[in-house]
């Protein structure tokens, strides 16, 4: 290789690049690709052995080159059925999504969406180099596509092909899709000067997960979920990170073997939308005693904000049980906004009565203020409001709290001032 | 902007809050100081100059005729009836589709020259965006304020969004979607605009206007490396559609012409005269007397600084103090509030403005400067750029900052229309402000600086091009901006080679580079510095954040036990961890502070141009060269006596750079004809480095920061300067004080004779016996009156001599 230029000479003697983030540059051998122990599968895929790097179709706006596999009505990932999704009702749906623009869509026309890309980042540079798309056929089989990109500059058919089936879609269900692969495949139409497709209403399953097991699972990371909610644990499966470097390994002629696992990966990733849909959706359905008690706190807050006041009960009832006293508490506090929403305000008193007893810590301290603030006002019962009032400290603004008790016990004084001369006999010393 | 009776005194905007202490007046006032300054016997005398630039009265235009009507009434609720010549000529300018720089004084109205046309637009246009870029978050902030008010009485429904670091997520995306003006910063555009450009496809679309405001900053690295984002800027507007035209404001420099064009690769349109009115203005040089005339030691200029600082803070004169460093103006803080309290007057008149301080410290600083409850700010070069803090009466300047341009930038923060004002020079005894003292007349009359940029820095480039690549792949034959297909080509190569870029056959058989690896490259280049993040200071026990400092910067200030000062107090450093970028402080109260001192050592990596000079042996040659800067040691300066109490060791990396330098050989041979002993002869090239440095400063209108300056030996193996080994071919460096250089080498080598023989006056023209810092630097006493040499300068001339440097007749 031959520099013209004055400036190719002198970036001949700059050697490697400065400050460019790469892990490795030329002047090293090139790495290989990590050694990677062979994929033992830990489910039977319906579709045989893995499929090459995809087979070439023809379409109006090039060639596509397309993975097609399918999983059957009555593939398990984990413990869970993936056709379950198909069973999933779409206004459990909506409220799991907090998202109404989702109740009412048929979930048989549900697209899952995945893609695998060259970095994490985000912005203009960065390629979904495979785009793996889902849907159910009539029987409740799975069909898998996946769009490959066999180099940079061949996006058209694949986005082509992306467009076609947003198009014929109910909505899109994906894994933190909302915030990531949506952008990242918006850019890609724009940087290819095609419409941007108006993408139908999008399901995203991380935040209705992160919501509903917040008290069970630390980070809410799709492998985490996978083993800890759906029981399926992924024996070789490519790290993540790996991703990428895998690809422009590909890229520079060292070999697709490992991309293939990619391809396995990223078809494992859809198995498992499909699989985490059902069971979010079966577990939102039926409120039953088998219920972990932290899910079902989960589970009580999301119907709550969903306005389903009787399912938010029914779980918090379940949550109740908890062994955690703040669990526990949290629970009683959805009982009680229950209650309170019925105008059942004797029934709130006494959930908050019992939360606050299991309470610590600033959440006492307001369940304390609302208990001071309902017997006053609701109850009329200024003792129980004076008893809660003094253990708010924290709750309110200094100021406001002193006047609070201030009130209360001026309150509690003339009731006392009234009440000997009208209720009780004089006393012999009057007379 | 000419006012009509009764409205309001300041700049358009309207938007801060009114002064709430009154201007002072009466006997009280600046007149009386300067007064009893001229009648003190002690002091007059010292005062260099005494300059005065009379009032002008302005010159103005009408409105263009189909000026907007909503603008139109937007100005004339401000008591704007006419603009002033250069107003009208940039608008007049913009509007006719040129790219413009407009180049007038501080506070001449430049924001108008701009705000007038691009508003007049949005008016004509909806859908049209521009784009404003200010070299500071504060900046923006000030500009959205005003912005959002013109806009508003203009009767416009665009926005104006400031877009930066501290922007929340929600104002993110409106910012995306809606702002009609989006204000940002070159860093934010660099890193979050241009690689997510397809987010930005409305604005990009529809961009009309890129304003670039204060554009002397952007000299040297940053403004290499913003020359590179326009660049990068200028293709992805292509590609969304738009062709921007652009307007730059600039404070007064040499070149602002040239600079506008080489940072847009372009010709540009110039507006270079101010129709403003200006008051009368004093400007004086103060110039400390010697106190060892032996060694040119003169009276502290800090110490003096504060003294007629406090005269005129206590005369309740409002005051601008500027030093040269952080640690001048954390000590001239301290003194001038030790200075007030014996007076009487309350200390916290008085505040500190610099770099380190936290924004939210700034803005309070800032407000209550314009409220007038602070008297007088002490600050760094922070304060420089056009951060709206009102008029005030005084500016006083520590030390000359370096460059004529940054002089005024500093002397035109003192004026009130139509009361005189004070802009006051305190000479320190470095070279450079010794030059003017004793020409003061120059500081007035000689043209300023020149701002340097060279955007095919390699090192810069390279860094743009990979996130140009990222933002949009590179096709073959694609030039990069004004950087030729060809070049551009094999900077793609180079990329390629190391597997940044991946090159695939695209349409027409014509290679396409794309990006291909997963880093975001944006997030490894930063504008402002060679690529190294921010040291934090840390103060132990409270874990409190105290300041951020460059990477550099924190090798002399941040070693271990150095004293860090801030906000007036002292704190030594007990730790400092680079890898982490962190310094752990302790506060401390020291009767000392401390100064590092560095050992420089240059290796020259290509010799790319050679000559021969004055016939003698001496050479000249310029090429790249290695820079290696250690710092060793420190010094302990006493406070107040400025008394040397003492040294201590450091043990810190070093720090390498690769740039460009001139360089001056002394064949053997010729060191053998001068007949003197060798140490003697190294200790004249030493001081003839010097007074070279100063007269290439001064000449070529270089800031001495930006020269470096070294002694070593041609060839393998050159020994560090001062550290007392043999230097075989001895030979003087004057580097670019940057990585990859900005070209100041290059101007050099071409003025290599100039540039001696102006040495050689500097030396023969000086007061000094032994050697001095205004010429060949004060005797490092290894010298010793016995080897017969007579006096250093004495000897330092027959050196030049024998190097053929004469006297010019």
């Amino acid at each position: 290789m031959s520099f013209q230029s004055a400036l190719g000479r002198k970036l001949q003697r700059l050697g490697a690049p400065p400050a460019s983030g790469r892990k490795d540059v030329a002047t090293t051998p090139a790495p290989e690709p990590p050694a990677l122990a062979p994929a033992p599968r830990s489910t039977p895929d319906a579709a045989g052995p893995s499929p090459g790097l995809g087979v070439p179709e023809t379409t109006a706006h090039g060639v596509l080159h397309v993975t097609r596999r399918r999983y059957g009505p009555d593939h398990c990932h984990g413990r869970v059925a993936v056709s379950s999704a198909l069973s999933a009702r779409s206004e459990h749906v909506a409220a799991l999504a907090l998202d109404p623009s989702l109740a009412g869509l048929p979930m048989e026309r549900a697209l899952l969406l995945d893609t695998e890309t060259t970095g994490l980042a985000g912005g203009a540079g960065t390629l979904p180099f495979l785009i793996g798309l889902g849907w159910f056929e009539p029987g409740g089989t799975l069909e898998l596509e996946q769009l490959f990109l066999r180099r940079p500059g061949e996006e058209r058919p694949m986005l082509a092909r992306l467009s076609e089936r947003l198009a014929a879609a109910s909505c899109v269900v994906s894994f933190n899709g909302k915030s990531y692969d949506w952008p990242l495949l918006r850019t890609r139409f724009v940087m290819n000067r095609m419409p941007v497709p108006a993408p139908p209403p999008h399901l995203d399953l991380l935040h209705c997960a992160r919501r509903v097991f917040r008290y069970r699972c630390d980070s809410a990371r799709l492998t985490e979920l996978e083993v800890a909610v759906v029981g399926h644990v992924r024996h070789g499966d490519v790290p993540g990170h790996l991703i990428p470097e895998l690809y422009f390994a590909y890229l520079r002629g060292r070999g697709q073997g490992p991309l293939r696992r990619v391809l396995d990966h990223n078809a494992q990733d859809l198995a498992m939308l499909g699989a985490l849909l059902g069971h979010l959706a079966e577990r939102f359905a039926a409120p039953g005693e088998e219920l972990d008690a932290r899910d079902a706190l989960g589970l009580a807050e999301v119907a709550f904000r969903a306005r389903d006041h009787a399912r938010a009960d029914a779980f918090a009832g379940l949550a109740a049980r908890a062994p955690r006293p703040d669990l526990a508490s949290a629970a009683m506090v959805i009982r009680a906004r229950v209650c309170w929403r019925a105008r059942d305000v004797a029934g709130a008193v006494a959930w908050l009565e019992r939360a606050v007893a299991l309470a610590v810590g600033p959440l006492a301290a307001r369940l304390h203020l609302a208990l001071a603030k309902l017997h006053e006002h609701r109850m009329r019962d200024l003792s129980r409001a004076l008893h809660h009032a003094t253990q708010a400290r924290g709750a309110e603004p200094p100021p406001r709290g002193v006047r609070r008790l201030q009130r209360l016990k001026e309150k509690l004084e003339r009731a006392a001032a009234i009440r000997p001369s009208s209720a009780r006999p004089p006393g012999p010393s009057a007379s | 902007m000419r006012r009509v009776e009764g409205a309001p005194a300041d700049v358009e905007g309207a938007f801060q809050a009114p002064r709430t202490i009154p201007w002072a007046a009466g006997p009280g006032g600046l007149e009386h100081v300067l007064q009893r300054w001229r009648s003190d016997r002690q002091l007059w005398p010292h005062f260099a100059l005494d300059h005065s630039v009379p009032a002008s009265a302005g010159s103005t235009r009408d409105f263009p005729e189909d000026l907007a009507p909503g603008v139109r009434r937007a100005l004339e609720r401000r008591g704007i009836r006419q603009l002033y010549t250069h107003q009208a000529e940039a608008a007049a300018l913009v509007r006719a589709g040129r790219d413009v720089v407009v180049a007038t004084p501080t506070a001449s109205g430049k924001s108008l020259c701009y705000n007038l046309p691009v508003l007049d637009r949005l008016a004509r246009e909806p859908g049209a965006r521009a784009l404003y870029l200010f070299p500071t978050k504060a900046l923006s902030r000030d500009q959205e304020e005003a912005l959002k008010a013109l806009l508003r009485d203009a009767e416009l429904p665009h926005g104006a969004i400031t877009y930066d670091g501290d922007t929340p997520q929600d104002a993110r995306r409106a910012a995306r979607d809606r702002a009609g003006l989006l204000l940002t910063n070159p860093d934010m555009l660099h890193s979050g605009i241009l690689p997510h450009h397809a987010s930005w496809a409305r604005l990009l679309a529809n961009l009309r206007y890129v304003i670039i405001d204060e554009l002397h900053t952007y000299h040297s690295v940053f403004g290499s490396h913003l020359a590179n984002v326009l660049r990068r800027l200028d293709r992805i507007a292509r590609f969304h559609g738009s062709t921007p035209a652009f307007v730059f404001a600039s404070a007064t420099i040499g070149n602002p012409v040239e600079h506008a064009a080489r940072m847009l690769g372009r010709e540009v349109a110039a507006v270079l005269e101010s129709g403003a009115p200006t008051g009368e203005k004093h400007v004086m040089v103060y110039n400390p007397p010697v106190v060892n005339a032996e060694l040119g030691v003169r009276e502290s200029y800090v110490k003096r600084s504060v003294k007629l600082a406090a005269d005129l803070v206590r005369a309740n004169v409002t005051t601008l103090l500027f030093g040269q460093s952080r640690n001048t103006v954390e000590v001239m803080l301290k003194y001038l509030r030790d200075a007030l309290v014996e007076r009487g007057v309350d200390p916290s008149v008085v505040q500190g403005y610099r770099g380190g301080y936290l924004p939210g410290a700034r803005r309070d600083i800032e407000a209550a400067l314009r409220a007038g409850q602070v008297r007088c700010a002490v600050a760094t070069n922070a304060l420089e750029l056009g951060i709206d803090i009102g008029a005030l009466d005084a500016v006083v300047c520590a030390g000359y900052p370096g460059s004529i341009a940054a002089l005024w930038q500093r002397f035109g923060r003192a004026g009130r229309r139509g009361h005189p004002s004070l802009a006051l020079l305190v000479c320190s005894s470095s070279a450079l402000d010794q030059y003017f003292a004793a020409a003061p007349e120059l500081l007035v009359g000689s043209p300023v600086e020149q701002a340097r940029i060279d955007p095919d820095n390699a090192e810069i480039l390279i860094q743009h091009l990979k996130c140009a690549a990222f933002e949009l792949p590179f096709e073959e034959g694609e030039p990069f901006r004004e950087l030729q297909p060809d070049a551009t080509a094999d900077a793609l190569r180079y990329l390629t080679q190391h597997e940044v870029v991946h090159a695939v056959p695209g349409a027409g058989g014509r290679q396409v580079f794309h990006w291909s690896t997963d880093a975001y490259p944006a997030n490894h280049v930063s504008l402002r510095s060679a690529g190294w993040d921010n040291v934090v200071v840390i103060e132990l026990g409270s874990d409190r954040v105290l300041a951020e400092m460059d990477f550099r910067s924190a090798h002399t200030m941040l070693h271990e036990q150095a004293i860090y000062q801030h906000d007036a107090e002292q704190y030594q450093v007990e730790r400092l961890d680079l890898p982490n970028r962190k310094a752990f402080v302790r506060k401390v109260a020291p009767d000392y502070f401390t100064t590092a001192m560095t050992n420089v050592k240059v290796t020259v990596i290509e010799e790319e141009r050679r000559s021969d000079v004055f016939d003698r042996g001496l050479v000249a040659a310029g090429g790249e060269v290695s820079v290696v800067e250690k710092v060793v040691g420190f010094k302990k300066i006493k406070f107040h006596t400025h008394e040397n109490v003492g040294y201590g060791e450091v043990a810190l990396p070093e720090l390498q750079l690769h740039t460009t330098s001139l360089w001056l050989t002394v064949p053997e041979e010729l060191v053998a004809q001068i007949g003197a002993p060798r140490p003697a002869i190294i200790d004249a090239l030493n001081g003839i480095g010097n007074a070279l440095h100063t007269v290439a400063c001064v000449g070529l209108m270089i800031d001495p920061r930006d020269l470096g300056r070294a002694m070593g030996s041609a060839g393998e193996g050159g020994a560090p300067a001062g550290s007392g080994g043999t230097l075989f071919n001895p030979t003087i460096f004057l580097y670019d004080h940057v990585p990859g250089g900005v070209g100041l080498a290059g101007r050099l080598f071409e003025q290599r004779v100039e540039l001696l023989l102006r040495a050689r006056r500097l030396v023969e023209n000086c007061a000094c016996g032994d050697g001095c810092p205004s010429c060949i630097g004060p005797s490092p006493g290894a010298r010793r009156p016995e080897d017969g040499l007579g006096p250093r300068r004495g000897f330092c001339l027959e050196v030049l001599g024998h190097l053929g440097v004469q006297a010019l007749q």
